[in-house]
């Protein structure tokens, strides 16, 4: 996903962001949906909450200005020291669960 | 005979069901409906999930074949198709785990997603009660929460996960605040809204509370007071994969670097400051391990397990050791040694004994109390009467009557009145504990039990007894 061109990406949270603008611009009803589009009998009782899509795409966007931030650091880094690989496509996963870790040590990257 | 299982009944794609001889058939097999079956045999099809499965991370699923009599059975039950999931040995519930077994099950559950997201699948929902442990390693049990990742489809679990994994993890860490207790009277978890009244002030500030706290609660607020949620739409709102998979990223490397701050508790460094002598201590390792060698029990009890020095010992002649304690740096403290060192057969629990996990939602029985879950076929009880008796004020025979109740075997420490221990623990109480005698307790046990063995310690201070329990009056 790195490797990606960041402006392609760019747009994409550009326009989940003008989504998640228009939410809360909107009428509330509009987007207070329990489940958006998505509703099938596979996810029939879910609850997502009243404003679930508005923050999933707002933290998104915000969390993906972080993501890419370490993604180049860790590229300027590589290309500097000839190391530091890219820390956030590692974490791209969601981390795994620790491996006997669990004492609350960051990762070491 | 098939028998639903109390807490599978939410999800109408399916329902659980255990196939053998009580509370603890070991079979488990799940019913499904048509479509929910069209996504199981895809999901078991795809490279992802067989990675998963090899690598632990979820229970062993395999489609039974119709001609099979438990599927035959489970298909009179309405379903379209019949799955059998590895069973379980014994089943916890989040309230009962300590701080790093939440925080590894939350690693998992974001493990889980980002692996499936970028397959193109998607996890419905979020919820701890869908992992369960294998030792200490976490395994995640609920299949058909895997489905497919429509297009652009956004996160329906984040609030779900947010509610019952990330605040609760941040409760403890950032305020000291006991996340088990919460849990155990809210079992859909602990929501942004209310969460928010607990960080106030400077509060609101740390780590991870703005965006997933904080603006959670603030957006649902304004959206409610707007007087939303009253009409679904299709309009078709997507989000990136790559923006969820950054959140993801986000939220994995927040849990990672949540941790929480030790109590002063002496219970962690009980193996290195107790009372014994060291030759009454290897006395006592060693009744211990006599005796569960020759009985090898399937399922053993360790009551007041502290850091789990006598569960290790168990653990070597017990198919699994349930080690449970009501101090949290001590549970924590074996949890985390356990899993470092690879121990596989020890599940610790953390639960005040005096108020074990009670029956839960549903009618009581959508989480089942720790008591009726499964009857062990061995405890230890090894220095805890005296800790009910004088913190607990429970009267000895009640002590004894329960410990018959559990319908096993038993090796207790009677910790008599002339030791310091008691002594340290009765200083501060006014009640003279008149039934705490060892004449009373055995007394007590000797209407309920039978005395196969005894060993005395410290002098006569402590007495070891192994009993098993005399049939019903």
């Amino acid at each position: 996903m790195s490797r990606d061109p960041p402006i392609v990406l760019i747009l994409a949270f550009g326009k989940a962001c003008a989504w998640s603008l228009a939410a809360l611009a909107s009428e509330g009803a509009e987007f207070a949906s329990t489940s958006a589009g998505n509703v099938n009998v596979l996810r029939a009782y879910i609850d997502p909450g009243v404003a679930g899509f508005v923050i999933v795409t707002v933290l998104g966007f915000i969390s993906s200005i972080g993501y890419w931030a370490r993604s180049y650091i860790g590229r300027v880094k590589q290309r500097l020291f000839g190391r530091g690989e890219d820390c956030a496509a590692d974490h791209a996963d969601g981390g795994g669960p620790a491996d006997g870790d669990a004492d609350g040590e960051e990762a070491n990257c | 005979m098939l028998s639903a299982v109390g807490g599978s009944f939410k999800d109408p794609s399916g329902r659980v069901y255990r196939f053998g001889d009580g509370a603890g058939g070991r079979r488990v097999v799940r019913g499904l409906t048509t479509p929910a079956a069209a996504s199981v045999e895809k999901l078991l099809e795809e490279p992802f999930f067989r990675r998963l499965l090899a690598g632990g991370n979820v229970v062993e699923t395999h489609f039974l074949c119709a001609e099979e009599p438990i599927a035959a059975a489970v298909k009179d039950m309405g379903w379209a198709s019949a799955v059998e999931h590895k069973s379980v040995d014994f089943l916890t519930w989040p309230y009962e785990w300590p701080f790093s077994m939440l925080k590894d099950a939350a690693l998992l559950q974001l493990h889980l997603l980002g692996t499936s997201v970028r397959s193109g699948w998607v996890l419905k929902d979020a919820t701890p009660f869908n992992i369960q442990w294998m030792g200490t390693r976490p395994v995640f049990i609920d299949i058909p929460s895997f489905v497919p990742r429509e297009d652009g489809e956004y996160w329906q679990g984040y609030r779900q996960f947010c509610s019952m994994f990330l605040i609760p993890l941040m409760l403890t860490a950032h305020l000291g605040i006991p996340y088990q207790p919460l849990l155990r009277s809210r079992l859909e978890g602990i929501p942004p809204e209310e969460a928010v009244r607990y960080f106030y002030g400077l509060r609101r500030f740390k780590k991870g509370v703005p965006s997933h706290v904080w603006f959670p609660a603030k957006v649902e607020g304004w959206m409610r007071r707007r007087g939303g949620a009253t009409r679904p739409s299709d309009s078709g709102r997507k989000q990136p994969e790559t923006a969820l998979l950054a959140l993801l990223d986000g939220l994995a490397r927040l849990v990672k670097g949540l941790s929480y701050r030790p109590s002063m508790s002496d219970w962690p460094r009980y193996s290195d400051t107790h009372s014994y002598g060291e030759g009454d201590f290897e006395r006592k390792m060693t009744f211990v391990e006599n005796h569960t060698s020759t009985r090898r029990p399937r399922l053993l009890w360790d009551l007041g397990a502290n850091t789990g020095t006598f569960s290790r010992i168990a653990a070597r002649h017990s198919e699994l050791v349930v080690a449970v304690d009501g101090d949290h740096e001590a549970v924590d403290v074996l949890y985390r040694e356990a899993r470092k060192g690879g121990e596989q057969n020890i599940i610790p629990l953390l639960m005040d004994l005096a108020n074990p996990s009670p029956g839960q939602g549903w009618a009581g029985r959508e989480r089942a109390p720790f008591v009726g879950r499964q009857s062990p076929d061995m405890a230890l009880c090894l220095a805890l009467i005296h800790h009910l008796r004088v913190s607990a004020n429970v009267p000895v025979s009640l002590v004894t009557e329960w410990l018959r109740s559990l319908d096993a075997m038993v090796i207790v420490e009677f910790v008599g009145r002339d030791d310091e221990m008691f002594a340290k623990l009765a200083e501060s109480k006014r009640d003279d504990f008149a039934d705490y005698t060892s004449e009373n307790f055995l007394s007590e046990v000797e209407r309920r039990f039978t005395v196969e063995d005894r060993l005395e310690l410290k002098a006569g201070k402590r007495e070891m007894l192994l009993l098993t329990p005399k049939n019903a009056p």
